[in-house]
């Protein structure tokens, strides 16, 4: 299964595109080779690396979780209002649980709605999302609060290459690819993704795999949420709303499909490690960040264009 | 026979209604004086734009898609206007006529990569509203220059005998073309044939691809004319709209009004009356002088339960 995860056309192409998007950019650009700038494009990736790895639980029940965008920015809020320069240890920890719980609840919240009350993931989750930033306006007015590397240390260490962030979020992502490839439940979320009609057939608890899905969503792009503010330094109440779209974005060119039951854990990092490389290359190479739009959609229709020949093909 | 069939079509208009009386009834409550027709008309005049673009969102949801490019070619309009015309009504005679076609030019995009690429409306109309942004952040190079031209003022600001906005004018009038072609028309009839079961509607000969491509073009029509009135409101090109607001507002009217996701249920009568709740549901909350943050809490709250209510009572 593990194998299956790895080595496909969509992780491979990616790999090729990331590696010669990588080489290009490098040969016209030395500040971009340079091991500074390698540790800042990790510790950029890790947020939307996580907020698509949440993604990817959403799609793979053929849902989508358009609340990312304002679970994050009221994550960075609590923090702004829990944490101060003088805070220690205490108040980092009061403000992770508080995180994992709201993000529970979100979750909670979408799955109920979408899974035992049968309303669209589409307009459910966008309402959670709107709901999500009114607690993150509640709590912050604008860019504020200061949280110091010091005090969240041991979330944000940073020396040299090693990146804290960076090996909590390859932890994670083993836990979802070994969750995913080999326990019960985690294929349990591609079969009812897959044919939602004969997993119940089956025997497999339909509703309660989509909730506990949207639960996992919410949990990862949360603990995104956790790691941008810790990179953020402050708090503030827009900042997650690219996330939103940029997880689907990227967990789409990952090869997943609003079908459900495709894709795979692999593609979606890739996917968000690839957006993330294009905004830095863009910048590095000096081209203007507006450029960016028009290139990530250019991409993005290359890939879904090709996917779309592939599926109908198969 | 009639009989039957009337029934059906105004049946998806109740729920809608029922939630429009609640929430009159709540503002009654709240400040008698806001039921004053002055003030409604106000209200409305606000979501008349959301109104505009929700014509076209419906068409496209009617036949079982989605348009979230609306928004960014709306503000694309609001920017190119502005830049183009530089305050001048004279160069209006060819900006308008472009805009509509650039509008007509991405709903053909986003309907070439749904019918031929085969790609999800959700993801095809995504990659659209990304290259859109990036069109009309590069054009602007992040600072909107020029005004918007009298005339256009005239539209969005502007009163028919000095009471009646001409924005809810306009919006009305096009909503009553929409209602006639949807309900009239062998197109309109075609929308939704596609939308209730496309196999069966290629198989008695539409041409099922070239109707979504001319229901993405209309969308897109739709929110460059829907941009035209926002000019007219603002006045000016700015960057410091949210341009998903008005993809995803839109949505949220067409979905009010009771037309559902699975294609073929509801209609612009439907979505005439969410317009309506959707200024309605905005002025209550304005009402209430709740904080802002508040007041995205409430609205994130209550669409979610007006939807399960629908929900309830369609089970």
């Amino acid at each position: 299964m593990i194998r299956h995860f790895f080595v496909n056309r969509f992780v491979i192409s990616l790999v090729a595109v990331l590696l010669g998007m990588g080489i290009l950019t490098g040969a016209l650009s030395p500040a971009f080779r340079k091991p500074e700038n390698l540790g800042n494009l990790m510790s950029q990736a890790v947020p939307l690396c996580f907020a698509a790895l949440g993604q990817t639980f959403a799609l793979l029940v053929g849902g989508v979780d358009l609340s990312v965008g304002g679970l994050m920015s009221t994550i960075t809020a609590i923090g702004a209002h829990l944490i101060n320069a003088s805070s220690g240890t205490k108040e980092v920890l009061q403000w992770l649980i508080c995180s994992i719980i709201l993000s529970i609840l979100f979750g909670a919240v979408n799955g109920t709605l979408i899974a035992h009350l049968g309303l669209q993931p589409l307009i459910t989750t966008l309402c959670t999302g709107i709901v999500g930033q009114g607690i993150a306006l509640a709590l912050v007015r604008r860019p504020s609060g200061y949280i110091p590397r010091s005090v969240v240390k041991f979330l944000a260490y940073e020396k040299g290459l090693l990146r804290l962030p960076v090996i909590y979020l390859l932890i994670s992502f083993i836990l979802v690819l070994f969750y995913l490839g080999y326990t019960r439940p985690g294929r349990h979320i591609y079969a009812v993704g897959g044919n939602k009609r004969a997993a119940m057939v089956a025997g497999i608890p339909v509703s309660s795999v989509v909730m506990k899905a949207y639960i996992l969503a919410s949990l990862f792009s949360g603990i995104g949420g956790v790691f941008l503010t810790c990179r953020l330094g402050c708090g503030d109440p827009t900042v997650g709303n690219p996330f939103t779209l940029d997880s689907v974005i990227a967990v789409l060119l990952g090869g997943m499909s609003f079908a459900g039951g495709e894709g795979t854990p692999v593609g979606s990092m890739l996917g968000g490690l690839l957006l993330v490389v294009i905004g830095n290359a863009l910048n590095m190479v000096g081209i203007s960040p507006f450029y960016q739009y028009i290139v990530k959609g250019v991409i993005f229709l290359t890939a879904v264009a090709i996917h779309g020949r592939q599926r109908r093909h198969s | 026979m009639r009989q039957v069939a009337r029934g059906s079509r105004f049946q998806p208009l109740f729920a809608p209604a029922m939630v429009l009386i609640v929430i009159a009834a709540l503002i009654a409550w709240v400040s008698p004086r806001s039921l004053h027709p002055l003030n409604l008309l106000q209200t409305l005049k606000s979501s008349s734009i959301y109104g505009i673009i929700a014509l076209g969102q419906t068409c496209v949801v009617l036949t079982g898609g989605v348009d979230l490019s609306t928004g960014p070619v709306a503000i694309l309009t609001l920017l190119l206007t502005s830049d183009l015309s530089r305050g001048h009504n004279g160069p209006l005679i060819w900006i308008i006529p472009l805009l509509l076609m650039l509008g007509a030019g991405f709903g053909l995009l986003n309907g070439i990569l749904i019918t031929l690429g085969n790609v999800e409306p959700m993801v095809a109309t995504l990659v659209t509203a990304s290259i859109v942004q990036g069109f009309y952040l590069i054009w602007t190079k992040g600072a909107p220059k020029g005004v918007i031209p009298p005339s256009l003022r005239l539209l969005g600001t502007g009163r028919i005998g000095g009471v009646f906005p001409a924005a809810i004018a306009f919006w009305l009038v096009l909503s009553l073309i929409f209602l006639c072609i949807l309900r009239k028309t062998r197109f309109g009839r075609c929308i939704y044939y596609v939308g209730s079961n496309p196999q069966s509607a290629s198989l008695s000969g539409i041409n099922q691809n070239v109707v979504v491509l001319i229901v993405y073009m209309i969308s897109g029509i739709c929110s460059v004319v829907a941009g035209f009135v926002l000019g007219g409101f603002i006045g000016i090109g700015t960057l410091q709209l949210d341009p998903m607001d008005y993809s995803f507002t839109p949505l949220i009217i067409t979905l009010l009004g009771g037309t559902d996701f699975v294609g073929a249920i509801g209609g612009i009568e439907g979505t005439m009356l969410g317009t309506v709740v959707m200024g309605f549901l905005l002025n209550l909350l304005t009402l209430f002088r709740v904080a802002t943050w508040a007041k995205y809490v409430l609205e994130g709250v209550l669409i979610v339960g007006i939807l399960l209510l629908f929900r309830i009572q369609r089970r």
